[in-house]
Formats: C-alpha cells, structure tokens, sequence
C-alpha cells in the first residue's frame, strides 16, 4: 500500500513496525476484524488469481464489497499511516527528523514587518469605551 | 486556592506575594516536562492516548467523568500543576475593551461590572510574569508595550500576510506566550512545533514554568493529588474550609480565612453544585440558579488553503503565526452582532497530514502516494476561526445522575447548542477564510466548523454581575451568598469575547486575588 522509494530514502510500509501506541486499544478489535474479513473474502473468491493483485487493487476491491467493510479499512488504514509516518526513517526523510533536536531546533526566516505597513496605515479597528 | 491551571497560579502567586499564607488543593500531579510526548518522535500518538486533552480519552487518575454527548462541542481540559496550560498553545490574545460593555453597545447579552481599563494593569503584569512575545503598534487594540519579540511567522505567515494586505484586511503577529528569548530561567523558543503536547524545552509558559517557581518560593504550599471533597460552611454566611480526599482516599479537613475556586468553567460548577445541604439544597452560591449555567466554549472553525509553493508549514510553534481581528467588531451588515478572530496555526504534522490527504482521497494508497504526500506536506496554511459564543441559559453544567469519580464524587453533564448568531458567524468566517486563501495564492480551499473536538474555553457558568439574583460573583469574584467564597477562573465571564481566554481570566485571577487581600486586611 505504500512502497519504497530509495531516491528520497523512504522505506517501504511492509518494512514498518507496528507499534503499540498506534493502536488505541478500540483499534485492537478493528485489527481483528479486518483480518477475519479479509480471510472470508478471499476464502469465498477461491477461482480469483490473488497473485496477480497488487496491494491498493485489492484495497480498492475490498472497499467495494460493503459499506461497513469500507468504514472498517479507513480505520485500518489509518493505524497503517500512524505507524509509517511515526517511524524515524519516515520523518528523517520528510524532514522533521528525529525529536528533539536540541539544542537546535529549526531555523526559521525573520519576520518581514514592513509587510504590516498597510494594516499600520489604516489605523485604529477598535471601538474605545468611555467608563 | 482550589485549582493549580492557569488561574490558580496566577492568584496564589499573587496572595503570596503579601505574606499570606496560601495552600493551593490540586487533584492532578505534577508532570515532569522530561517525559511531554514532544520529547519523542511519536509525539503525535501521545496525543490520541495519555496526553490527548479529552478526559474521556485520557481517563487519568486525576480525571472526573464529563459526559458531553448532549453539546456540539466536546470539553477539553487537562487536570495537573499546570493545568490545561500544559497543553494549550500560548495563544495570548487579551479580549477588547468592547468586549467589556456588549450590552450597551450591541443591545446582547450584558455589560461586565468591570472594563477593560480597570483590567488594563493586571494584563500587563500578567503579560510580565507569562513571558508574551507579540508586536507593539496593533490598530486592533489600546496600546500593549512590552512585549518579548514576536514569534516566527516563516514562510506560511509571510505568504498569508500578503493575502490579507492583498483584500485590506487587518492582520497582525500573534500574541503568544512564548519565550522567543531566554527569560528567567526559561530557555528561548527553538521552534520544535509540538506545543500542544507539553513543552519540554520550558520556552512556552505554561504557568508550571511561569507563576509556579515563583509562588513556591514565595512560600505556597501546593499539595497534589488532592481532591476537594466540600466546602465546609459555619453557622453564619462563611465557609469555614475544605474537605480534601488524599490519593489514598484518606480524608482531612482544612481551615481556611477565605476559600478560592479555579477549577474551571466545567470544575468549579461541579464542585457548587455538588455541595449541597439543607441550608443550600441548589448548591453552594447559587441563590440565582446561575451557578452551571450560561456555559461558553467558542465555537470553532477551520480552513485549510495547499499552495504549490514550499510553505515550511510544519516548522514554528504549532499554533501561533499570526491573527487577524478584522471581523471582530460589531457590523450588523455581516447578518450578525458581534465577530470573530482569524488565527493562523502552523500546517499539519506529517500523521495528520497523512491521514487527513488518504481520508479526502488527495493521497493515495500505492505507487503516487509518495508524490501526493509531498505535494501537501509543508504546502498547507491552516487558519483557525474563533467565534464569540453568546450566553444562553439553556447551555449549561449539570451533575451527572449515573457518572462517578474514582473517588466516588459526581461526574458533569455538559449540555450546549449553537446560536443562531453563532452558526452565521461562523458560516460568515468561514467563507471569508476561504477569500483569504484564494487572495494568498492557495489552490484549494477547505473549511469546516464548527469542530466539535475543540472545547478548550469553558467560560461563564459562574457569571459576575452587580445583582445577586442574576449572577453569583460580584466584580471582584466574591460569591453573592457567601462573604469569603471567591471564584478566580473564567467560570465569572460575563460574556466569551471571541479570543482565547487565557489572558483575561488570568488578569482576573490577579484582580480578584488583590481585593481578597484587602478584604482579609479589612477583617482580619
């Protein structure tokens, strides 16, 4: 579902584990769930040539089968993306590396604040209250 | 002092400043800064578990049922020395002076006993003590002067600011209460981002780093993991102290001159109400049925522009850019009274970008998915809207008939719905936000609101007034019905301004907390 790609270092999402923190402990049962799911689907599709399938072709395909099963795999797919991009490899090469990067931190650019000049120039927005 | 968030602080700090002898009651613990998710590169799981600011998630030891299936908009909080400032984002901004008289001025809802003037000092001194870096010159307020340098606004501000220059719109550096250099023993600002999971490096004041060294210094006795169980009342019209349950669930009681409640808009209701006898069957303090009533939260919303330029959206702290308060005045051409801020947060973190791009179909599962990711990553401006939330008597706290603490003391049943003023404003601002990025150059626009996951400002359901039969604080936060019973936190607005509240209901603890002291020199 998420390949590798080497050039901007990314790992591919079958390299990533799964950690206990992506996992709220609700997720648990929705693991659970996919997994017999997907198990029947595929039981129940037997004549299907599943080897020339590619992973999101057969996301695509289990997305179809009900509404409930699609809810189900959002969920999936979310605890997927949670795990990848928390990974340090992941966040090395999107470029906010690991945490925290003491005593650095991330340069930023200065304020430009002659870009405030029109708001200056328009004077006062506020109502004054006479007590 | 019951309570040790933002209030708390502020108005032990204060008593102590004095000589009094203050004992701050706080049920959470202390929170070591080393172990803030934002230490750790999946901060952003933190977020959804232990340090998620809904106690209903969180389920800490410290943490009381707020059952808030009946609101629009879900309570948020965070129960520790520090309080929700733990989490919040320094957002600093102080309300305005018409804020203060929206009855005479608007013909809604009504006046406060105070004005802006009468706070003017304390904001100040509180700005002082908190470390609020912001802009001196804002056309959107009296002057404000000293002030530490303002945040980074990076690129995303910088290309946002053009957008509001472009349609004539006020827009100016947020007001924050971060340290964008050392102060005190607080190190500067390194632009992390991960504000709202705690600060570890102590650069944004949270009021653990602010007014808690000071006050323990000052000579405070500030005991957590204390739960208080009942105000004790004497014979006359005073309390004579507290009840506290230890974590133990031992018990003790505490003799007090005066009892201070800041325990929230949603906690210190909670504690009135649930203090009942047969002299007080409603609750403590609440011979004008108030007490829980007129709950505020802010209705929020979000836009969202993604620009084909590198924004380095996701660099700066998370929620302070800049703001805007052109809308936050009163022009009933708009189809409302009343207004709103604009405030320009950072861009998503790369979880939250990941998942909201695959839910909305902009990523995509398989061999794009890369490209999709980095064509948003970084690309996005988030601009929040916060609206002014009017009082309603309807929207309101109640004791929760089936929901208990651990300590065996009831949770809150948090009832509340939009006005119709709300839900035109905010349809208003949202349309107006989408301008905005168009003008800036974003190439598609999102917004949604209100959210209903974002009940951080809990005001108003302890109301100041001048009339004991419509209100249950006077203006200086002491109870109508009982002489030395105050309440400090922003349960006492009168109305919700529509800017982060923690500014001006620190300003209050500080003058509340000042004519308690005269008051205990008058009597003692």
């Amino acid at each position: 579902m998420i390949p590798g790609d080497i050039a901007r270092g990314l790992p591919s999402g079958d390299q990533i584990k799964i950690q206990g923190g992506c996992i709220k402990d609700t997720d648990e049962q929705t693991v659970a769930d996919v997994v017999t799911r997907i198990e029947a689907l595929r039981l129940s599709q037997s004549a299907f040539d599943w080897s020339s399938v590619t992973s999101v072709d057969f996301l695509s395909f289990l997305s179809r089968q009900s509404s409930e099963l699609s809810i189900v795999l959002k969920e999936f797919g979310t605890i997927l993306l949670r795990a990848y991009y928390i990974d340090s490899r992941v966040r090395d090469a999107v470029g906010v590396g690991r945490r925290p990067p003491f005593p650095l931190g991330y340069a930023m650019p200065e304020n430009d604040l002659y870009a405030l000049e029109p708001v200056y120039d328009r004077g006062l927005i506020y109502r004054e209250i006479e007590h | 002092m019951v309570g040790a968030g933002a209030a708390g602080a502020a108005a032990s700090w204060r008593l102590s400043t004095e000589g009094l002898k203050v004992v701050c009651l706080e049920q959470g613990s202390r929170v070591d800064p080393a172990q803030y998710p934002s230490t750790k590169s999946d901060w952003e799981l933190a977020q959804l578990t232990d340090f998620s600011p809904f106690p209903g998630v969180r389920q800490g030891p410290s943490d009381y049922p707020i059952d808030d299936g009946d609101s629009a908009i879900a309570v948020a909080n965070f129960n520790a020395v520090g309080g929700s400032t733990i989490l919040y984002s320094g957002h600093f901004p102080r309300f305005h002076p018409s804020d203060f008289a929206v009855a005479t001025l608007d013909n809604v809802a009504d006046d406060w006993p105070i004005s802006y003037r009468d706070l003017e000092p304390y904001y100040a001194l509180n700005d002082k003590m908190m470390g609020v870096a912001g802009l001196e010159g804002d056309p959107a307020y009296p002057p404000i002067k000293n002030l530490l340098p303002p945040v980074p606004m990076g690129k995303v501000g910088a290309v946002l600011g053009e957008g509001f220059n472009r349609l004539g719109w006020h827009w100016w550096p947020a007001y924050s209460a971060i340290a964008t250099r050392a102060v005190g023993h607080r190190a500067q600002c390194i632009n992390l981002g991960p504000c709202n999971s705690g600060c570890s490096q102590g650069a944004k004041g949270s009021v653990d780093v602010t007014y808690w060294p000071i006050a323990l210094k000052n000579g405070v006795d500030l005991r957590t993991e204390s739960c208080v169980r009942e105000i004790v009342l004497d014979d006359e019209d005073s309390v004579r102290g507290v009840v506290v349950i230890r974590s133990d669930k031992s018990e003790y009681f505490l003799s007090a001159r005066a009892v201070v409640l800041a325990c929230s808009g949603i906690g210190t209701p909670r504690l009135l109400l649930a203090s009942t006898s047969s002299r007080f069957p409603n609750g403590l303090a609440n011979s004008s049925g108030m007490v829980g009533r007129r709950l505020m939260m802010h209705p929020c919303g979000y836009i969202e522009g993604l620009f084909t330029e590198e924004l380095e959206s996701h660099l700066g702290p998370q929620g302070c850019v800049i703001s805007s308060q052109e809308f936050y005045e009163s022009d009933l051409s708009r189809g409302f009274v009343r207004g709103f801020t604009f405030q320009v947060l950072r861009g998503p973190s790369p979880v939250e970008a990941a998942v909201n791009g695959v839910l909305r179909k902009e990523i995509k599962w398989g061999d794009n998915h890369h490209d999709d990711f980095e064509r948003r990553f970084g690309h996005i401006a988030s601009m929040a809207v916060i609206v002014e939330d009017l009082p309603d008597v309807e929207n309101c706290v109640t004791l929760s008939k089936n929901q208990v603490d651990r300590f065996g003391l009831p949770g809150v049943k948090v009832s509340y719905k939009l006005g119709e003023n709300s839900k035109k404003m905010m349809s208003y601002a949202l349309s107006r936000g989408r301008e905005l990025m168009v003008a800036a150059g974003a190439h598609r626009t999102t917004a949604f609101g209100p959210v209903r996951e974002t009940g951080w400002h809990l005001m108003g359901t302890t109301r100041m007034g001048n009339a004991a039969s419509d209100s249950v604080v006077d203006r200086f936060g002491r109870c109508h019905d009982l002489k030395n019973l105050y309440i400090a936190d922003s349960s006492v607005f009168v109305t919700s301004g529509g800017v982060n509240p923690t500014s001006t209901l620190q300003a209050l603890a500080l003058w509340i907390a000042d004519h308690l002291r005269e008051d205990l020199a008058t009597h003692a």
